[in-house]
């Protein structure tokens, strides 16, 4: 499974600390993990079929495999918010990297994305209370605070049809951001 | 040396002129908001900052000691400036997020120095321990 092979070869320096060690559980990348964690981001890349250009984000549907599919033992609970409060939510899963796109949104926001299942995402405050911003083919929902200004999250489906959540790991509490991979996504080349 | 770059939101609603030097410095801060926003801003004057649309389309949003305005565009929820008065760095500013500009270069931004802040711990002007993730 992709996924495995990239929690395993973008570990290592998440590893290092307590929660990242206990969050991975993996143990050591298997002999050839980082490669074929290349070929399956060359293979996305390629075979992507959002490509063009404008003002557009094209990663939450085309890295699907950072959905972490885990066991329910290796899941754990994470909390967020915008800075106000008035968007708060709870994911389940394993924050094994992070994305950072330059893409016209992304570079604005400086998000760092951790793609989960929608159905991993519970919203603790009301639906409403997050502002929606859609552009360009309206496949993304930007969901923002209205008040603070702060989005903690954007959804929409991956290729294959199913909701997701792309989550800005910035907005959850007591984890070590220095310690979560880093992956880049040259979306403003898309 | 300083230039006059154009700058927007994403959807294009607020727009503004702001003549910066880039590489006299940027700054980057690991406050509250900031973690939330990768605040990366270059601080201006005000008379250095033209507001070429959008005043009705920016909300305001503050919080704490209230002395800065954290305005971001309504439609979209980009924060492209916000304004304040700090004694310490001079009195009334505005500081420009510059990845909102959109006639900077790559290598302009790229080379721009950056000064980090421990905001995060009312420490503003030293920098703080850890700044990988800002």
């Amino acid at each position: 499974m992709p996924w495995r092979r990239l929690a395993s070869a973008l570990s290592s320096k998440a590893m290092k600390s307590s929660r990242a060690r206990t969050a991975a559980g993996c143990g050591v990348p298997p002999p050839g993990a980082a490669e074929k964690v290349g070929s399956a981001v060359a293979r996305f890349q390629r075979d992507g079929t959002l490509g063009r250009a404008g003002r557009a984000c094209h990663a939450l549907g085309r890295l699907p495999f950072l959905a972490p599919h885990l066991p329910e033992t290796h899941k754990m609970k994470y909390e967020g918010s915008c800075h106000c409060g008035r968007v708060k939510f709870e994911a389940e899963g394993e924050i094994t990297s992070a994305m950072a796109c330059n893409c016209s949104m992304c570079q604005r926001r400086g998000s760092l994305l951790w793609f989960v299942p929608r159905d991993a995402m519970r919203l603790l405050t009301p639906e409403e209370n997050a502002n929606t911003y859609l552009f360009n083919k309206h496949a993304i929902r930007h969901r923002f605070c209205p008040n603070c200004g702060i989005q903690p999250y954007s959804e929409a489906t991956n290729p294959k049809g199913e909701p997701m959540a792309a989550i800005n790991v910035r907005c959850i509490e007591g984890i070590d951001l220095a310690a979560v991979p880093v992956t880049h996504f040259d979306g403003r080349s898309r | 040396m300083k230039k006059t770059y154009n700058g927007s939101c994403h959807c294009g609603k607020v727009r503004f002129q702001a003549l910066i030097d880039l590489a006299a410095g940027t700054g980057k801060c690991n406050c509250s908001i900031c973690m939330k926003s990768r605040g990366w801003g270059a601080i201006v004057t005000p008379e250095e900052f033209t507001l070429l649309s959008g005043e009705e389309d920016l909300s305001s949003y503050q919080f704490g000691s209230h002395s800065a305005e954290h305005l971001f565009c309504r439609t979209c929820g980009i924060k492209s400036f916000g304004r304040g008065n700090v004694p310490q760095i001079g009195g009334a500013y505005v500081s420009v997020n510059v990845t909102c500009l959109d006639d900077v270069t790559l290598e302009e931004l790229s080379t721009a120095p950056v000064r980090h802040m421990d905001g995060r711990n009312n420490n503003w002007f030293e920098v703080p321990a850890e700044v990988r993730y800002l």
